[in-house]
């Protein structure tokens, strides 16, 4: 096999891996939103299950949670509901945890806004919504970016975990090589594909905090 | 003292998650283990022949692994273990569906039922028919231990490798081979993965030997290009004889239709046709 069809091989893979990480990003970041007034709110009943949520939602590993939701329908329930579809189950799985991961920088980027901005709209007549809205939400978008970005880089590589379920994702299409063909280089190459689309993604955050620092002169 | 409640209900609920689960995933401990693999009178009869039957399809649990289950040009499944499952398949009047799956996760696919059964070069044993119903044995297989050929004048045989360390699959007939193995049962060891990540022990030379089915080392060391061409299979007997067998689900009645159709085929010379195509004749052993 030539280096170009591994290549092509290895990129069917990568597009798995891509797609993983677009679908997670396009459900989690609104789903973190709601989450994380699910855990502000002063409601007991709203706020005490949300923390519980994050809290086992963060507080077990990714990768167990993957095996769980993929396993579990069929083991206890007799009900194998990912039978045939197991991206579902991963892209599940990735947009529960990544939202519950994205309710916490939210909730620290809204409570970061003093409490006399709120006051400030009040006084000036504005309603709390619009408050929310007009005033503090472009400043909660500043403060968040940096930890937003991190989170999504780590996005990127944490796609390889779906590997347990047997989703041919990148690294799962480099092994398959080692068992297929004896060859050991795929696996070492696909780390290209990763730093290559963790630098453009590095590059697009650098550029939209720059846009986004309009108060400097 | 609404914050102290709250946190013991949430502590109740995990135990009880965690304790459903695991008394749902350890099953089988209490069933017999028989030695020949066969279904046991212990376990419930589970119906997967009406499912499978009534959805025209059995999904088949299986890795690359050739000459049993791989890829051809166009990416169908071929080899002996799967042209075989295409035909017992026919006479179910089922498709045959295979499913890529993980082999270190075989039994809990199994289990969640996942796919139907597994069917690739899977080695009968004991530990194993707690938790599955095997088919009757239908090939030999036997454990190879493949050094680094850089060591191959240190190590000629069994006796030779009582300082060696080793690595084989968790969970897999290498291990049990190494453990029984009265000069090598006390030596270091290391169980991985899979058997592919135990060459690749030997090959980066963090273990000195590694012990896996003679089927997939010799293939991978041997094929022309090899990352693994500095690997090498030791000429010497680790363990004796072994079988592969089909594995169902714990007492699925799918494993005695499945064994009725097998000697149909054995009979009428279709299994040894398939092997003969894959060079495989001299491994069969007849069908009890």
């Amino acid at each position: 096999m030539s280096f170009f069809e591994i290549t092509l091989i290895l990129f069917q893979g990568f597009l798995v891996t891509l797609r993983l990480f677009a679908l997670t990003l396009l459900f989690s970041l609104p789903l973190g939103l709601i989450i994380s007034f699910g855990s502000m709110s002063k409601f007991k009943l709203f706020s005490i299950p949300t923390k519980t949520f994050v809290w086992i939602i963060r507080g077990t590993p990714l990768m167990l949670q993957i095996i769980v939701v993929f396993y579990v329908p069929g083991m206890l329930f007799n009900y194998p509901i990912f039978k045939d579809d197991r991206f579902l189950a991963a892209l599940i799985t990735f947009v529960i945890n990544y939202a519950a991961y994205f309710s916490e920088i939210y909730r620290g980027g809204i409570e970061s806004v003093p409490k006399g901005q709120y006051e400030a709209g009040q006084v000036l007549g504005l309603t709390k919504t619009q408050t929310f809205f007009k005033v503090v939400l472009m400043q909660v978008v500043k403060h968040i970016l940096p930890p937003i970005s991190n989170e999504v880089i780590t996005l990127v590589k944490d796609t390889s975990l779906i590997r347990v379920i047997a989703i041919v994702e990148l690294i799962n299409a480099a092994e398959r090589f080692i068992a297929k063909e004896a060859l050991l280089w795929p696996l070492f190459y696909t780390g290209v594909f990763y730093l290559a689309f963790c630098g453009i993604l590095t590059l697009f955050f650098n550029f939209v905090e720059k846009k986004l620092d309009y108060y400097k002169t | 003292m609404k914050k102290k409640i709250s946190i013991v209900i949430c502590l109740v609920l995990a135990a009880v998650t965690v304790f459903t689960l695991t008394s749902c995933l350890g099953n089988g401990d209490g069933d017999t283990k028989t030695t020949d693999g066969s279904s046991t009178t212990a376990a419930p009869v589970v119906k997967d022949l009406e499912n499978i039957l009534a959805n025209k399809k059995l999904v088949i649990g299986i890795t690359d692994f050739e000459p049993m289950d791989y890829q051809d040009a166009n990416g169908k499944w071929i080899g002996f273990d799967a042209e075989l499952a295409e035909k017992v398949c026919e006479k179910l009047g089922v498709t045959a569906e295979f499913k890529l799956i993980i082999w270190d996760k075989n039994i809990i696919e199994l289990n969640g039922k996942t796919i139907d059964c597994i069917w690739n070069g899977f080695t009968i044993d004991e530990d194993r028919a707690a938790n599955v119903t095997f088919s009757k044995e239908y090939m030999i297989n036997r454990q190879a231990i493949v050094i680094h050929k850089d060591n191959a004048e240190k190590f000629t045989d069994i006796a030779s490798l009582n300082d060696a360390s080793f690595t084989a699959e968790k969970g897999s007939a290498g291990e049990k081979a190494i453990k029984a193995n009265a000069t090598l049962k006390d030596n270091k060891y290391v169980g991985v993965n899979g058997q592919i990540d135990a060459l690749k022990e030997v090959l980066s030379k963090t273990s000195d030997a590694a012990v896996l089915d003679y089927t997939m080392g010799a293939y991978l060391v041997n094929k022309e290009g090899s990352d693994f061409a500095k690997l090498m299979v030791l000429d010497a007997e680790i363990t004796a004889k072994e079988y592969y067998g089909i594995g169902f689900r714990k007492g699925s009645d799918l494993a005695d239709k499945v064994n009725g159709i097998l000697k149909e085929l054995e009979a009428d010379g279709t299994i040894k046709a398939i092997a003969e195509k894959y060079g495989l004749a001299d491994s069969l052993v007849k069908i009890k």
